[in-house]
């Protein structure tokens, strides 16, 4: 176990340098150049020059590629476009709410997919099964923004049941401990906000659960269809074992191998979704940040987003690898 | 009475019709075989006995009856109590029989949870005496580990230990060697006879392989096509095997002691998808000594203690 461990830290770091390597190469073909934004349209050359050379920007290509790593381990994105304040401080801010949104989206997303789909694979062919793979096409379909628009204009505009933008209602008093509300109001007592938060993360939480739950449905659906007609299940059922016995040690600890795999990417993709969320109903996480770094250009402030989102993405694969190893001893005896 | 009589056992999937009227019982402490090639019905007969066949998928009629109570009239939950101390099975295929993400110890012990009330340290020894029971080598070791971590030989031990557990008075055997080298064979199949010479169960043995049959069962009855054409003491259908079916099936097995250059005598053609035994005998198109009567009508099962099911049997022998 400890050598597939060490053995999947390596390949994560290689994994993260191609990707620095890939940015930086994005960043360098960038049409313009940073001095051109920097500088008024009526600069002169020898002024350009100046700030090329300021910026470390003449110097040979492999040194900037250090230089730009070395920023990128120092967490040194640089400063906003539009802020002005440091990008890494920007981000730190906001990402507990957005970490916050997509822990509750993936909690939906599991708690409801998993039973769901195993109810759909038990009952196959029945009005549930139906319910179950139509409504999951629906959801894999449906744009999140446009799912979120439409739970906003018809739960909190027209329905009044949810707010419609915030983490919080404006004026609400709550410390701020680690930035994640409903955490911070359970530490602190404050029950009020726990509540309040909860109201606010419903509509955006759905939202974003949409299409990990409609691919966690089919997936466990379709696997627990396949694990049912394994002779292993027959030899449990030939055992005269209890039913519940049969679907939790017999069923659904093979079933949901597949499902723990497809889990760990969704959880990744999750931020993409959330940056569409939130700016649906005003989150200010990560997600409003980046909308609003994409419209202005912002390419530093796109540059830190897009490696914290390669690193968690990274990071969750690896405690997938790793939980896979746990899960099913075949893989643990082949690393 | 008998401890097993399975009467008029029909299954049918859909259209299909896979067991046709299957009659035979098993006494206490006795092993019966039930032979035929692939496709006669004898997997989906012990499946139904079991109740083990897919409730949507099977139609099972007729009865049988364990202990005088009829199986396929009892509610799940009482067949679920009955499957372990009193029916067991072991199946056909080691690998895919055992759930690749459980340890040994815990299939085994999971049983003598549910029937015999073990807990914990209980069970485990318990576990570890079955092991060693069904000569696995160092068998507190094995408890920990994985079925792929094991040889299939040892993986059908672990399967006959878990259906030998709880004592069951009658064992079914679906084909127990037919996926393990020939030498791992001999040595199963000496394993269930132990097991059920020293706890007088009754063993249902189910196998195409007539030398298993031979030595090991009291009983034979040979499955043509979803019915049973010949049914004697083992003894007596080596000696007089009546039913060409079953001459046929004697006569493709390799001998030592005929001259080596002995061609086999196969059977030629192949059991028929769509059964029919209405239109006459249902072996007639792979016969070689068929005659018009053989179409004439259904073929009755005649005799007492050996029987058969065909009309020509005197003019045969």
């Amino acid at each position: 176990m400890l050598r597939y461990t060490v053995k999947r830290l390596l390949q994560l770091t290689v994994a993260l340098l191609g990707l620095t390597l890939l940015l930086f190469a994005w960043f360098k073909a960038l049409p313009g150049g940073p001095e051109n934004r920097l500088l008024p349209d009526d600069a002169t050359d020898q002024q350009r020059e100046a700030l090329r050379r300021a910026l470390g920007l003449d110097e040979p290509i492999w040194t900037q590629y250090v230089e730009f790593l070395g920023r990128i381990v120092r967490l040194d994105f640089g400063s906003s476009l539009s802020s002005g304040r440091p990008i890494a401080t920007e981000l730190a801010d906001r990402l507990p709410a957005t970490v916050e949104l997509s822990l509750f989206a993936i909690v939906i997303a599991i708690g409801v997919g998993i039973p769901l789909g195993y109810l759909a694979a038990r009952k196959r062919g029945s009005w549930l099964d139906f319910i179950a793979v139509s409504g999951s096409l629906i959801g894999i379909c449906t744009p999140v923004f446009f799912l979120a628009a439409m739970l906003k204009v018809v739960f909190s505009q027209n329905m009044g049941v949810f707010p419609t933008f915030g983490r919080l209602t404006p004026g609400t008093g709550f410390t701020e401990v680690t930035g994640f509300r409903v955490l911070d109001g359970l530490i602190t007592g404050e029950l009020d906000v726990v509540g309040n938060a909860l109201v606010h993360l419903v509509l955006p939480a759905v939202a974003l659960a949409s299409i990990p739950l409609a691919v966690i449905t089919r997936i466990t659906r379709a696997s627990v269809l396949e694990v049912l007609g394994e002779d292993y299940v027959r030899t449990a059922d030939a055992k005269g074992l209890k039913p519940q016995t049969i679907r939790a040690r017999h069923v659904m600890k093979n079933a949901l191998l597949p499902v723990v795999t497809v889990i760990g990417l969704l959880l990744g993709s999750l931020f993409a979704g959330a940056v569409l969320t939130e700016s649906v109903f005003a989150f200010g996480g990560v997600g409003s940040f980046v909308y609003q770094a994409t419209t202005e250009r912002d390419y530093p402030a796109l540059l830190g987003f897009i490696l914290i989102i390669a690193v968690s993405y990274v990071v969750l694969n690896l405690l997938v690898d790793l939980s896979y190893g746990f899960l099913d001893p075949r893989v643990r005896v082949r690393s | 009475m008998a401890l097993l009589e399975v009467e008029d056992l029909r299954v049918s999937f859909g259209e299909t019709r896979a067991v046709d009227g299957v009659d035979f019982q098993v006494d206490e402490g006795q092993v019966v075989g039930l032979v035929g090639e692939s496709g006669c019905g004898k997997s989906v007969t012990s499946l139904a006995i079991m109740g083990l066949l897919p409730r949507r998928a099977a139609s099972v009629a007729g009865a049988a009856r364990y202990d005088g109570v009829d199986l396929f009239s009892l509610p799940r939950g009482e067949m679920r109590r009955l499957r372990g101390p009193d029916l067991a099975m072991v199946f056909q295929d080691p690998l895919s029989s055992l759930n690749p993400v459980v340890q040994i110890g815990r299939q085994i012990t999971e049983v003598l949870e549910r029937h015999r009330g073990m807990r914990g340290e209980a069970a485990r020894k318990e576990a570890v005496h079955l092991l060693d029971r069904v000569g696995i080598p160092d068998p507190a070791r094995r408890l920990g580990e994985y079925p792929h971590q094991l040889s299939g030989g040892m993986r059908q031990r672990v399967l006959i230990a878990i259906s030998v557990a709880c004592a069951p008075r009658l064992l079914i055997a679906d084909e127990p060697t037919t996926a393990l080298d020939v030498t791992i064979q001999a040595q199963i199949l000496e394993l269930l006879k132990d097991l059920v010479d020293s706890e007088g169960t009754a063993l249902l043995m189910i196998t195409h392989d007539l030398g298993v049959v031979a030595g090991l069962c009291d009983e034979v009855n040979v499955l043509y096509s979803g019915r049973v054409v010949e049914s004697a003491p083992a003894r007596d259908l080596f000696a007089r095997p009546t039913h060409p079916y079953t001459v046929g099936l004697l006569n493709s097995i390799p001998r030592l002691d005929l001259p080596i250059h002995e061609p086999l005598r196969p059977i030629r053609g192949s059991i028929a998808d769509v059964i029919g035994w209405n239109d006459g005998c249902a072996f007639a198109p792979r016969c070689d000594r068929v005659a018009e009567e053989c179409v004439a009508g259904e073929p009755p099962l005649i005799g007492a203690a050996h029987m058969h099911r065909c009309v020509r049997a005197e003019e045969v022998a």
